[in-house]
């Protein structure tokens, strides 16, 4: 009975905190400016990217 | 690319930083000041027994605490694989911040004021302490926030660069 009480009591304020967390992961998402552009610059596993970086470095100074 | 998703970020910062936060209280208040333990109002630490009752409890706490922060470095090493979310220092730091002040403010709340297992520094003027406690949680939340709000316009992409511009090394 102690026992189950303590743990939801210790459980209770660190469980909150990570409903907030993803509540804000859900709420921040999605929300950037519209003025800010689009992230599409080179990066791991955007291959695209990475294409068009190769492209740049390859032309003529 | 269709939009941007710093919300990854923010939650990864929020983990860790109430995580940290924990370590803080644990470490700081519960083992090197011994102001208070997990369970000191219920069962005072006045005898060996009482002690190591309590010292059972802080560990489970810092266990909890260490899955906290191993659950926000394991978000944050997600987020840092994805392409559209935005690697700003701005957002990380303040979501720190804020989930350290989420920490104090929510364990504040309910650990001290709602269940009162424990008080941040026993005695007579413990409500004073208690109150200090829980106005530093909103003083750090509203710290995140702002830094957070800040770095709402930032877009660099994980490798330091923005788009548009050569990285002087490329």
């Amino acid at each position: 009975m102690d026992f189950g009480f303590h743990l939801f009591a210790m459980l209770l304020p660190l469980c909150v905190i990570a409903m907030i967390a993803f509540a804000f992961e859900k709420l921040a998402s999605g929300r950037q400016p519209a003025h800010v552009p689009a992230l599409d610059a080179p990066h791991s596993g955007d291959s695209a990217g990475s294409e068009r970086q190769a492209a740049h470095r390859e032309e003529p100074t | 690319m269709k939009g941007t998703h710093r919300g990854a970020i923010i939650s990864s910062g929020i983990l860790l930083g109430a995580g940290l936060g924990g370590f803080v209280d644990g470490i700081l208040l519960h083992q090197i000041l011994q102001w208070h333990n997990m369970l000191s109002a219920f069962r005072p630490p006045t005898d060996l027994v009482a002690m190591k009752y309590n010292m059972v409890w802080d560990g489970l706490f810092h266990v909890f605490t260490w899955l906290m922060v191993s659950a926000g470095l394991w978000r944050l090493w997600l987020a840092g694989k994805r392409a559209d979310v935005p690697w700003s220092t701005r957002t990380f730091v303040g979501s720190l911040i804020l989930g350290w002040g989420l920490f104090n403010f929510v364990e504040g709340l309910i650990s001290h004021q709602i269940l009162g297992i424990h008080h941040v520094h026993p005695g007579e003027a413990q409500l004073a302490w208690d109150l200090g406690f829980l106005a530093s949680g909103l003083v750090l939340m509203g710290l995140g926030a702002g830094t957070i709000r800040a770095g709402r316009r930032d877009s660099t992409p994980r490798g330091g660069y923005t788009l548009g511009t050569r990285p002087s090394h490329a």
